[in-house]
């Protein structure tokens, strides 16, 4: 339990570290934006006010493009919030969709998965009694290990995922992943993810023409029985004692 | 003096150019790395500012290619990293960059100091 205990708090450490650089860096990005639309406000109006001609229209182009910047950081902020909140509870009655949406949403901030893209498939909300915090850490595992940029086929489009509900599990299924069949899956850190959520995951073994197996799963049960993640929660509340 | 501006940040890079424009300097800009090789491989510039991270390619690769073709071309870097020390950690083409936000006095020095040398 001991390794299991510190296993767990590592990963927790290094994948809130990951998803906090992430946001500072798209944080920045906008500020950086907000700046400079400022200041090229304030060059325009002083040469305005020194007579020369302002283009119809601009002065309210940059206004709207400043507006549409704190509109973003707000939502990013509001993702971030949401994240930091899946720690409250570390087990709890999960949206899964939900909680797919939110780490959908900070994985794309990584320039990779921003290039690859990722596209949820629409459907109802579905609920699991997990920890939504691992759980987002190892999709986020996932959509990390799909190939990207020039190791991605030419045209591949965006990783799809899928929700799927049956009586006793909830099913995370991606495709397109064009990931590669000699590609490590699961990795050590996926696998023990998936062992602390007591989930099973599998990689679809049929390779196409391009030699990539593009069905990956994640099989979470709606009540696990007696999950690692539940034991881990007890030792950290004795521990805490 | 002739820039190259390359974000995938398009208000970001398109404001600053204008406003380098304003003060004398020929700015061009582009969001994507691909742009950027093909304008630099067309046309001359003297410097070209780069983002480290965009999509497809970093800053550092760009500039490695760019470099291949246009060897006088000067770099400066501009970054979103949290801290200036964890970028000095990070790359070893730290010698001419900016943290995200900067005054645009910043970047003009920059400019100044590598058209000086």
């Amino acid at each position: 339990m001991e390794n299991a205990l510190a296993t767990t708090c590592a990963e927790g450490l290094t994948f809130f570290s990951k998803t906090n650089r992430l946001i500072s860096h798209e944080l920045k990005n906008i500020l950086a934006i907000i700046s400079e639309t400022l200041g090229l406000m304030e060059e325009l109006t002083a040469l305005a006010k020194s007579g020369k001609d302002l283009a119809p229209g601009k002065l309210e182009s940059l206004s709207t493009s400043i507006i549409e910047e704190v509109e973003r950081a707000n939502q990013l902020t509001r993702g971030m919030n949401t994240f930091a909140h899946t720690v409250d509870e570390l087990t709890s009655e999960v949206d899964v969709r939900q909680a797919v949406e939110s780490i959908m949403q900070l994985a794309r901030l990584d320039a990779d998965i921003k290039n690859t893209g990722v596209r949820l498939a629409p459907g109802d909300a579905c609920r699991a009694h997990t920890s939504a915090f691992f759980l987002q850490n190892l999709i986020y595992r996932i959509l990390k290990q799909a190939p990207a940029g020039e190791d991605r086929p030419a045209g591949a489009g965006p990783i799809e995922i899928a929700i799927a509900e049956g009586d006793d599990a909830v099913q995370i299924i991606f495709s397109n992943t064009m990931m590669r069949t000699a590609s490590p899956f699961p990795t050590e850190r996926q696998a023990f993810l998936a062992e602390m959520l007591s989930a099973h995951i599998n990689k679809d073994k049929s390779a196409n023409k391009d030699k990539s197996a593009d069905v990956l799963t994640i099989t979470l049960p709606k009540k696990p029985g007696d999950s690692m993640i539940d034991r881990i929660v007890s030792s950290l509340a004795d521990n805490l004692q | 003096m002739k820039i190259l501006l390359v974000d995938d940040e398009k208000k970001f890079v398109s404001s600053l150019a204008e406003r380098l424009t304003m003060r004398g300097i020929d700015a061009d800009w582009c969001t994507t790395c691909e742009e950027a090789m093909e304008k630099s491989a067309s046309g001359f510039y003297d410097i070209a500012v780069l983002d480290v991270k965009m999509p497809h390619m970093s800053g550092i690769e760009l500039k490695k290619e760019i470099e291949a073709k246009s060897p006088a071309m000067r770099f400066i870097f501009v970054t979103g990293h949290g801290s200036e020390e964890s970028y000095k950690a990070g790359t070893r083409e730290a010698s001419s960059y900016i943290i995200k936000p900067f005054k645009i006095d910043t970047l003009i020095d920059k400019i100044t100091e590598l058209r000086g040398n």
